[in-house]
């Protein structure tokens, strides 16, 4: 055989001693790793707890859903969609006229809205 | 969840039990992961003291990151093997002060070093010889010889291509052979 066949047939034997022979860490290192692994996931649950928990002055289980849903703005547009898909579900779709119709007048001209007016810009450029 | 229950959930399972507030995940996990951060960082720095720190440091790592775990993109254990050489080569590079990829790839004084290990067993001679080895070329021989991974793993875990960890482990081996060439017999060489 040749030598570095031989060399390397050697060194293989060598790794496969060393693979069943591994160094093995103390009971007492995996217990701090343990350890460390479990102040690790209650720091985490504490930072979990007091995302959603009430502040400590007061409100108590109103301030929590408002927490949850995000305050008294979320909580609004909801309540608005809410109540307008109920009246969608009743009336049909070929009534929405009429609460366009209330909200905000004939709807005959809602595609051109002037934004800055010509005599607007005319007042800018004379302040200026 | 039991901890008997669990020897057969994959790694990335249980570090998702485990960010979920799972106990028996966490001892589960550190003894499934625990020894391998050990070992690997033994096996780089040969200081069990030293060892120990690192590996304790890796797995505070892997604790801190399980909330955030994005499922499917590495396996763990790859992830743990990264932490563990990229924690010892930074040892390494601080303990020795110089650029360890630009070391010369066997030491002047390897004789005499092999010298001093007459008494050792083959596996200490083993572990001196890899000490040794740039810190790469120990990286690598490291994961593909004593922890058995694929050339494709090492790569991933080493953050290189494939070829090149080819030439690390191709290159390590040949400096390994030298290294322990002048111990043929004690160490069962030439025995073939």
């Amino acid at each position: 055989m040749a030598d570095w066949m031989k060399e390397d047939a050697a060194l293989e034997d060598l790794f496969a001693a060393a693979r069943r022979a591994g160094p093995e860490p103390s009971g007492a290192w995996l217990a701090r790793v343990m350890e460390a692994a479990e102040a690790e996931q209650a720091a985490c649950r504490g930072v979990d707890r007091a995302r959603v928990q009430p502040a400590a002055d007061g409100g108590g289980l109103w301030a929590l859903v408002m927490g949850v849903f995000g305050g008294w703005g979320a909580l609004g547009g909801m309540l608005t969609a809410t109540v307008a898909g109920i009246w969608i579900g009743f009336a049909g779709a070929d009534r929405l006229d009429l609460v366009t119709g209330r909200l905000l007048g004939s709807t005959e001209n809602l595609g051109t809205v002037v934004l800055l007016p010509d005599a607007d810009l005319f007042a800018l450029s004379v302040v200026e | 969840m039991a901890l008997d229950a669990l020897t057969e959930v994959s790694d990335e399972a249980l570090l998702i039990l485990y960010g979920n507030g799972d106990r028996a995940a966490a001892q589960s996990l550190t003894l499934r992961l625990g020894p391998l951060a050990f070992r690997v960082a033994y096996r780089m720095l040969g200081d069990r003291a030293e060892a120990e720190d690192l590996a304790q440091e890796a797995m505070l790592r892997l604790w801190r990151i399980a909330p955030d775990w994005r499922s499917g993109e590495a396996k763990v254990s790859t992830w743990l093997y990264r932490v563990v050489t990229n924690l010892a080569t930074d040892r390494l590079r601080r303990r020795r002060g110089v650029g360890l990829d630009e070391a010369p790839e066997v030491a002047d004084d390897r004789a005499s070093a092999l010298e001093r290990m007459m008494d050792e067993d083959r596996l200490a001679a083993l572990q001196a010889a890899l000490a040794q080895l740039p810190a790469r070329q120990r990286q690598a021989v490291v994961l593909r010889h004593l922890e058995g991974l694929s050339n494709p793993e090492i790569a991933e875990a080493m953050e290189i291509g494939v070829e090149a960890v080819e030439s690390l482990t191709a290159r390590g081996k040949r400096a390994l052979a030298a290294l322990l060439s002048g111990r043929r017999e004690e160490l069962g060489f030439g025995h073939g």
